[in-house]
C-alpha cells in the first residue's frame, strides 16, 4: 500500500496534472496522414490486383471453353488457331499494363514504407556512432597529449641532469689546478726561506768576522 | 491476414500517442518527432507481422522511443557539463543532485532517464497509459510476474532518485 505523502505518488500526480495540448499540431498529423495515404493504398490494390487476376482467369477459362466447345461441336477450321492466337493477344496486350503497373506500385509502396522505417533506424545509430566516434577521439587526444607532454619532462629533466655533471666536472678539475699551483707556491716560497737563510748565515759570520777584526784593531790601538 | 487501415488507425490514436511523447518529453520538436516514428514502425511492424492490440503497440513504441530521446538529452546534459574543464571528473554535484533544483514532475523525468530501459517502460505503461500487467507482458514478450517485479524495481529506484539529498545520506545507497 503507498503512503499518502509517498514523493513518488506526489510526482506522479504533478506528472499527470501538467498542462499539455490534447491533439498533435496539425501539420504533424497531416504529414502522416500523407505517409499513411500513399502507404495504405495497398490494400484496395492488393484486392485491385487480386480482382485482376481473377477476371483474368475467367476470361481465360472462357475462351478456352469456349474455343473447347467450338472445337468439339464444329468442324476444324483453319483459322481456328490464328484466332485463338489474336484472342490471347488482345487479351494480354490489355490486361498486362495495369497489372505491371498495379505490381510497380505495390513494390514502390512497399520500398517506401521499409525506407522510412529503416531512416529512423538508420538517422539513431549514426548519431550514436557519432558520438561515440567523438568521445573516442577526444579520449585518443588526451592519451596522445599526455604522452606528449611526459616526453618532454623526460627530456627536461635529463638535460638538467646532463648540465649539472657538467658543472661538477668544471668544479672539479678548477680545484685540481688551484690544488697544484698552490703546491708549486708552497715549493717556491720554501727554495727561497731557504736562499734567504743561507743568505743571512753568510752575512752573520762576514759581521762577526768584522766585529772580531775591529775588536782586535780597538785593543791594539789601546795597547799602543 | 487482417490489413489495417492506418489513416483511420492515425486519426483515432493519434491523441494518446502525442500525450504519451509530449509528456515525457516536453519538447513540441521532438514529441513531434517521436510521434511520427511511432507510427512508421508500428506500420512497418504490421507488414511483417499481425498486430492484434494497435493501441497498446503504438504506447509502446512510442514510450520507447520518448524514454530513449529522454535518455540521449540527459545524457548530452551531462556530456556538456563535463566539456565545461580539462578534468573528467567534475567537480560540480551528480545528476541526483541536480535533480533535487527541479520541480516534482522535471524530476520525475530525470529519474525515468537513469531507470534501466525495460523498467522505465513497464513504469511509464503500468501508471501513465494504463496499461494492465497482461497488456504489459504481452507487449513487451515477457510474464506478468515479471512486469510486477519490474514495475517494483522501478519504483524502488525512482523513490531513491526523487528523494532529497539530506534523506539519502543517513541510509545506505540504492541497492547495498
Amino acid at each position: 500500500m503507498e503512503r499518502k505523502d509517498d514523493i513518488l505518488q506526489r510526482a506522479i500526480e504533478q506528472y499527470s496534472n501538467e498542462p499539455i495540448p490534447p491533439q498533435p499540431p496539425q501539420d504533424v498529423l497531416d504529414a502522416l496522414l500523407t505517409k499513411f495515404g500513399e502507404a495504405t493504398v495497398p490494400a484496395p490494390q492488393a484486392h485491385n490486383t487480386h480482382t485482376f487476376r481473377r477476371l483474368a482467369a475467367a476470361a481465360a477459362v472462357l475462351i478456352f471453353a469456349g474455343f473447347a466447345a467450338g472445337r468439339l461441336s464444329a468442324p476444324r477450321q483453319p483459322g481456328s488457331a490464328e484466332i485463338q492466337k489474336a484472342i490471347e493477344q488482345s487479351l494480354a496486350t490489355s490486361i498486362e499494363p495495369a497489372v505491371r503497373q498495379n505490381v510497380i506500385a505495390d513494390l514502390s509502396r512497399q520500398w517506401q514504407a521499409t525506407l522510412d522505417a529503416s531512416y529512423v533506424a538508420l538517422r539513431e545509430e549514426l548519431t550514436e556512432q557519432y558520438r561515440r566516434d567523438l568521445l573516442e577521439v577526444a579520449a585518443q587526444t588526451l592519451a596522445s597529449s599526455n604522452a606528449t607532454t611526459h616526453r618532454l619532462l623526460e627530456e627536461l629533466v635529463a638535460s638538467i641532469y646532463i648540465a649539472q655533471v657538467q658543472n661538477r666536472q668544471w668544479v672539479a678539475s678548477a680545484l685540481v689546478e688551484l690544488d697544484a699551483t698552490r703546491r708549486q707556491d708552497s715549493a717556491h716560497f720554501a727554495n727561497a726561506l731557504v736562499t734567504l737563510a743561507a743568505a743571512t748565515e753568510g752575512e752573520i759570520e762576514r759581521t762577526k768576522k768584522d766585529m772580531a777584526g775591529l775588536l782586535a784593531g780597538t785593543r791594539d790601538a789601546n795597547t799602543d | 491476414m487482417h490489413v489495417h487501415n492506418w489513416q483511420r488507425i492515425a486519426e483515432e490514436h493519434a491523441s494518446v500517442v502525442w500525450q504519451t511523447a509530449y509528456r515525457l518529453l516536453r519538447n513540441q520538436a521532438d514529441a513531434a518527432d517521436c510521434f511520427q516514428e511511432a507510427f512508421l514502425a508500428a506500420f512497418a511492424l504490421s507488414q511483417r507481422q499481425p498486430v492484434r492490440n494497435v493501441r497498446a503497440l503504438l504506447l509502446h513504441l512510442a514510450t520507447t522511443r520518448a524514454i530513449d530521446q529522454l535518455r540521449r538529452r540527459v545524457r548530452r546534459v551531462r556530456h556538456e557539463a563535463n566539456d565545461d574543464g580539462i578534468d573528467i571528473v567534475s567537480a560540480r554535484p551528480g545528476p541526483d543532485a541536480d535533480a533535487q533544483n527541479l520541480e516534482l514532475a522535471e524530476r520525475l523525468r530525470a529519474a525515468i532517464a537513469q531507470l534501466p530501459p525495460q523498467e522505465a517502460k513497464v513504469f511509464c505503461l503500468r501508471h501513465f497509459n494504463d496499461l494492465s500487467y497482461r497488456e504489459i507482458a504481452k507487449e513487451l514478450t515477457i510474464t506478468s510476474g515479471a512486469v510486477g517485479v519490474l514495475l517494483h524495481r522501478a519504483k524502488a529506484r525512482l523513490r531513491y532518485l526523487l528523494e532529497p539529498v539530506e534523506a539519502k545520506e543517513k541510509r545506505l545507497p540504492y541497492g547495498t
